[in-house]
């Protein structure tokens, strides 16, 4: 294990009742998920996203000297895997050399303390800077005098029972002694679950009104969440997006805890963002209105866009359509068509063919393939292709003519 | 396009000619041979395409041989909506002149000209099926190649109910089937890159089970370290009970061990105590052996005694039994040489008188031997005489041979015969003869005669060479016999024959003599014979006493004395042997007898010396200790033993209620469990470690990484494969679909272009004519007619060139709406008979009403009946 000489362990701290409680200030922050990829990323996009999650990182830095935080604690999920390539945890652990404060890293589902956890991999310990801490133990940790960080590891993919619960259960009060709990895993009043490692809302909270911790880190759900009435336990959400169905991604929490009060600022550091654009073709909007929309988008590079396309087309639009979404593939983090929710219909109409001039038999073969098109078949689709492909072959030959 | 005139200058061999075409129907141009009609069509091209400027050769060849001028030709023709005049001149002076009439008045020079005839004709004409329609001379039959002729094809579409398809339409078929080309093959197969695609994704998916294999073994190894964590504990734990249980397994093992010491004290002295027992239980039994044992030996002495005493009559006895036997032996002894001497007598007896009979016997024989050799000396020399059978039979038939010969001789002699016709005397040979008258004389001449009647005659009678042959061959003859006699010893043949009479007796006596030898010598010689007598002899003299003490003489008599004398002998040695027999068991008993006194005498010398032995040691014994110290001793040795015997079991039986290989065994089985329960702790660490340092080793792999990236990589090479084949499908269906389309349409061209030809061909065939045509090239497959059908290729020369020829006229007639194409006709219909050309000529005639026909021909008569048909005549 790293050493832990910045911070020290002494136990249970003994405070005369006449001390002060002092003003803590920290950064929550969870579920970094460094060494995560994304199937629909091209090489060249994945890249740019593996590295946004260590300008992450950097960013928490700027954060943590510009609001002067004590500490971070990052609530479990670290790394994507246990199974990261040895770069991915130099980078990481280079990275958290830069904040200038104590980092406390909490195992958790992803990459849980077991036989072949990361954080004891000869990179890891080798690399490991004097400010990051690993909380491999349920034990209090000193950050400084009346402060005191308690992590509930997963030693485990599978734990058995609630850990916050059970870190919660070994800690007494004690007025002189600001604790923050650093938990990881699913509450029951999100998720019903029956995994009995779900941490029990309840005792949670009974831990805050007996006064034996005053703030739950939380990690696991990637969108921020106040979790509960206390106003004290919260999911950070992953700091840089993972997925389209994430609410509210893409925060650092500032955590300020003085007296009796507590408070939590999101702050967006996330640079990708996740786009879910619900477009539908009518008359007046056809294809050229969602390239002006799509136009429009932010930091394309670093948008993952999912098409939702509604309406009817015709072949011309269809053709143009496919245009644009080509070229929109070359700009954008990521561009896919949402094929299960999408309804948009191609009809060929007879505008498409009047200007292509055709007689003869290729007239037919237009006739005949638009009827295709056209039917319930699973061919309507290759049928509405062939059109479009005929479609082009005939500005070709204009173009060759 | 229709062409209304045509002028050539220095064409060829025309100087100067102009030709106008009716601008409908058919023109006939007729002209004898080499006077320029084929140049007619040929300028038509050279003006259209060839330009001024060109040093082509087929220019070239069309400049007049005998003149250095320039080729020149001038159509006027019209086309669509122009009507225009253009001429062309080539090599020399060129010139290119174009002058538009209709729609509005244009003049052209140059190459100007020419591309605006280009353009117009491409407008308006399709040149290509222009050419197509054509016959030129010497094109024989062939079917015009009316396919892609895109007038006829548009005139078709019409004709089928449809909008045309033009070259736009064709040009398009070409790119769909260049892009369908790009994804299927020739055949319709799949390309290459498709199978290419899916092995990748198939060597992907692998990669992909390789990396979760990898990453499965891990989590199976994180899973199996916390197990083995468990386990290791709870073996720790289990171990330290056992080592506990046995510490108090040992110690009670070591308290047993002192108990079972104790036993063993006990034991050691018991042992010692027993063997002191036994000791004096030894020495008495070996004092009571010793008493029992010297009185025994007294009792053997005294029966020896009396054993002794009771021998002495007994060999008394046995010694009378010898002597009386001796005796007997040598009577039967004496009695036995009697009886011999009396039997060797007889004997003798007996054998003189055989010899008394054999020495008579053998005189006898000795008699006949001598007789029998006389006889054999006495017929010796007779039977030596050389006139056996053989020797006889040749004497005899030389002889005979002798007489013939002289016999022939005599006969062969001139006979030589004198009649005395008076008493006469005469002298033959030197002999004086008497003849009365009235005899004669005979004679034989024998070589020569000599016959004088003195006074008379003198007669000489001489014999020949005859004679001297029959009588050389009776001197042979003679010879021979002589030889013969002589050898045999004889002078004749009767001293011959009497000679082998003699050896004859002579032989028969020497074989009877010879047998009468051997009968009477038998196996000997005389002298042997001889020397038997002389032996016999010898033998009877020494006998002579014998014989004389025996006194009979007669031989049964003495044999039965002999035989009797024998039987006397052999009575005498049966009771010698039965006397000896007697001697033998008498001598054995004795012998008996004195061996057993001798052997109890010994016995009881021993006797005497064991006894008296025993009786020492006893008193030794006894002396160092009595009876009844050893009895004594005895009693308190055993005592002490039965003592420490009870103490003993007592111990032991202590022992073992105390169970002391029970707590042995229990200590053994948790020694062992303890064993098992470390060496399960060393397994369990060894597996530890080996999960823990697989973990090391592959921790770092950054398999889940690297199993993302496959993924990725295997969903993008799936998305561009399903891309691939949407494209791919497009392309198939739209090239298929205007392939089959196209083909459609094809076909749909036949029905009318078939119309056409059937209904100009009924002209020359009659109303059952009909055609079939090539779905897919528009030519002629096979004509019907009368209900037969017949390949185009198997029908006759002169019926294939009236088809070709009205196909193409069927083609002019479809496009003749559109403005059509002129059909020029160089030398056609070469092979067909007068009754097909006036058909074909209506053929002609009804085709000429919508399209411009152009004849070129050099036998008028072939198109005279053409009807309506504007002639031209070339001279």
């Amino acid at each position: 294990m790293p050493d832990r000489a910045p911070v020290g362990i002494t136990g249970v701290r003994s405070a005369g009742k006449d001390e002060e409680v002092p003003t803590v200030r920290f950064i929550h922050t969870a579920d970094l998920q460094l060494g995560m990829t994304r199937r629909f990323l091209d090489d060249d996009a994945q890249a740019r996203y593996a590295q946004a999650r260590i300008d992450g990182l950097t960013a928490m830095g700027r954060i943590v000297t510009a609001e002067r935080a004590e500490f971070v604690v990052v609530a479990g999920d670290v790394f994507e895997t246990n199974r990261v390539r040895p770069r991915t945890v130099g980078r990481a652990l280079e990275a958290m050399a830069s904040i200038p404060v104590p980092v406390f890293l909490l195992p958790g589902n992803h990459d849980p303390l077991d036989a072949a956890t990361v954080y004891r991999s000869p990179t890891f310990v080798r690399s490991v800077p004097p400010n990051v801490v690993v909380l491999d133990r349920p034990d209090p940790v000193d950050v400084r005098d009346g402060v005191q960080v308690v992590g509930a590891p997963w030693t485990t993919k599978r734990p058995l029972h609630d850990l916050v619960s059970a870190a919660c259960d070994v800690l007494v009060a004690d007025p002189a002694c600001v604790r923050i709990l650093v938990g990881h895993g699913a509450v029951d009043n999100i998720r019903e679950f029956h995994d009995p490692a779900t941490i029990r809302l309840a005792t949670a909270e009974a831990a805050i009104a007996d006064g034996k911790v005053q703030y739950i880190a939380l990690g696991d759900r990637h969108s921020t969440t106040r979790v509960g009435e206390t106003g004290r336990i919260w999911y950070a959400g992953a700091p840089e997006p993972t997925a389209h169905d994430e609410t509210d991604a893409g925060n650092v929490l500032l955590v300020e805890l003085e007296d009796s009060a507590c408070t939590v600022t999101p702050r967006p550091i996330g640079s990708w963002r996740f786009v879910a654009e619900t477009f539908e073709f009518e008359e007046e909007s056809g294809p050229e209105t969602l390239l002006e929309r799509l136009d429009r988008l932010p930091a394309k590079d670093r948008s993952i866009v999912r098409l939702t396309l509604l309406g009817v087309l015709s072949l011309t639009q269809y053709t143009r359509l496919q245009e644009i979404i080509e070229a929109a593939r070359e700009v954008f983090g990521s561009i896919e068509e949402w094929e299960p929710s999408s309804r948009l219909l191609v009809r060929p109409k007879d505008d498409d063919f009047a200007d292509l001039g055709l007689s003869g038999f290729a007239k037919n073969a237009v006739v005949r393939l638009r009827a295709e098109a056209a039917s319930n078949t699973p061919g309507a689709e290759i049928a509405r292709d062939a059109l479009s492909l005929l479609v082009r072959l005939v500005d070709l030959r204009a173009v060759g003519a | 396009m229709r062409i209304l005139k045509i002028v050539l200058r220095n064409y060829r061999g025309v100087s100067q000619r102009t030709v106008e075409f009716a601008p409908h129907g058919v023109t006939i141009v007729e002209g004898p041979n080499e006077i320029g009609k084929s140049s007619i069509a040929e300028a038509i091209d050279r003006v259209i395409e060839d330009m001024d400027s060109t040093s082509r050769q087929r220019v070239l060849a069309v400049k007049p041989v005998d003149q250095d001028v320039g080729p020149e030709v001038m159509i006027e023709a019209e086309a669509g909506q122009y009507a225009f005049r253009y001429r062309k001149r080539f090599l020399r002076d060129r010139v290119t002149e174009l002058e538009i009439l209709r729609p509005r008045a244009e003049h052209q020079t140059g190459r100007t000209a020419h591309e605006r005839v280009q353009a117009i004709l491409s407008e308006t004409v399709d040149m290509a099926l222009w050419k197509a329609l054509r016959i030129q001379q010497g094109d024989g039959v062939g079917q015009a190649a009316l396919v892609d002729q895109t007038s006829l094809s548009a005139a078709l579409d019409r004709s089928a109910g449809e909008s045309p398809a033009g070259d736009e339409e064709v040009t398009l078929f070409d790119l769909a089937r260049a892009e369908y080309l790009q994804y299927w093959t020739e055949t319709g197969r799949r390309k290459q890159a498709v199978a290419e695609m899916e092995r990748a994704i198939e060597r992907a998916t692998q990669g992909i089970a390789r990396i979760e294999e990898a990453i499965r073994a891990i989590e199976d190894d994180v899973e199996a370290s916390v197990r083995l964590e468990v386990e290791a504990r709870g073996l720790v734990e289990r171990g330290a009970e056992q080592r506990s249980r046995l510490g108090q397994y040992q110690d009670r093992v070591q308290v047993l061990a002192k108990l079972e010491a104790g036993v063993e004290t006990i034991q050691a002295r018991f042992d010692s105590a027993q063997l002191a027992a036994n000791e004096a239980r030894r020495v008495d039994k070996a004092r009571q052996d010793a008493i029992s044992a010297m009185a025994a030996a007294k009792s053997v002495r005294e029966s020896l005694d009396a054993a002794a005493q009771a021998d002495g009559p007994q060999l008394e006895i046995a010694k009378a039994r010898v002597s009386a036997a001796d005796l007997a032996v040598a009577d039967s002894r004496a009695a036995r040489e009697a009886a011999k001497t009396l039997v060797d007598e007889r004997q003798s007896h007996l054998s003189h008188l055989r010899d008394v009979a054999d020495l008579a016997s053998m005189l006898e024989r000795k008699d006949r031997v001598k007789v029998a050799i006389a006889a054999l000396q006495d017929a010796s020399a007779d039977a030596a005489i050389p006139v056996d059978g053989t020797v006889l039979e040749s004497i005899r038939v030389h002889h005979r041979t002798v007489e013939l010969a002289r016999a022939r001789l005599e006969a062969t002699r001139p006979l030589v015969g004198v009649e005395a016709l008076t008493d006469l005397v005469g002298v033959v040979d030197g002999l004086e003869i008497r003849l009365a008258a009235g005899s004669r004389l005979e004679r034989r001449v024998d070589q020569s005669l000599e016959l004088t009647v003195p006074g008379t005659v003198s007669l000489s009678v001489v014999v020949g060479a005859t004679g001297d042959l029959s009588s050389t061959q009776l001197e042979a003859a003679e010879g021979q016999l002589e030889d013969l006699l002589r050898a045999a010893g004889a002078a004749d043949l009767v001293e011959a024959e009497r000679l082998h009479k003699s050896r004859e007796d002579a032989v028969r006596t020497v074989t009877e003599q010879r047998r009468v030898l051997r009968e009477n010598l038998r196996d000997l010689t005389p002298d042997a014979l001889e020397e038997r007598i002389a032996a016999l002899r010898g033998r009877m003299k020494l006998t002579k006493a014998t014989r004389a003490a025996a006194g009979r003489d007669n031989e049964e008599d003495v044999r039965r004395s002999t035989e009797e004398a024998q039987r006397a002998l052999d009575a005498a040695e049966l009771s010698a042997r039965a006397a000896e027999q007697e001697r033998e068991a008498a001598h054995t008993r004795l012998a008996e007898i004195e061996v057993s006194r001798s052997e109890r005498n010994a016995e009881l010398r021993l006797a005497a010396e064991e006894l008296e032995r025993r009786e020492t040691a006893l008193a030794e014994e006894r002396a160092a200790a009595s009876d009844e110290s050893v009895a004594k001793s005895q009693g308190t040795a055993e005592r002490a033993e039965d003592g420490l015997r009870a103490e003993l079991e007592g111990a032991r039986a202590e022992l073992a209620r105390e169970g002391p290989d029970q707590a042995r065994e229990t200590l053994a089985n948790a020694s062992q469990a303890l064993a098992r329960v470390d060496a399960e702790i060393r397994q369990v660490q060894d597996e530890l470690l080996q999960v823990t340092t697989r973990l090391r080793d592959h921790g770092e792999d950054g398999l889940a990484e690297d199993l993302q990236e496959a993924v990725a990589a295997r969903d993008t090479a799936e998305l561009d494969l399903r891309r691939y084949q949407a494209h791919a499908a497009a392309r198939k269906l739209l090239y298929e679909t205007l392939r089959s389309e196209r083909e459609a349409a094809r076909r749909s061209y036949v029905a009318p272009l078939r119309r056409e030809i059937e209904n100009l061909g009924k002209i020359v065939f009659g109303t059952d004519f009909a055609v079939e045509l090539d779905d897919l090239n528009l030519s002629v497959v096979s004509r019907t007619l009368h209900g037969r059908t017949i390949p185009y290729k198997s029908l006759s020369i002169g019926a294939q060139e009236q088809i070709a020829l009205i196909s193409r006229l069927a083609c002019a007639t479809i496009v003749a709406p559109d403005g059509g194409v002129p059909v020029i006709l160089d030398d056609a219909l070469g092979n067909s008979d007068p009754q097909r050309l006036e058909s074909m000529g209506a053929v002609l005639a009804v085709a000429g009403r919508q399209s411009q026909i152009i004849v070129l021909t050099c036998q008028p008569d072939r198109y005279e009946h053409v009807g309506g048909a504007q002639i031209v005549r070339l001279s």
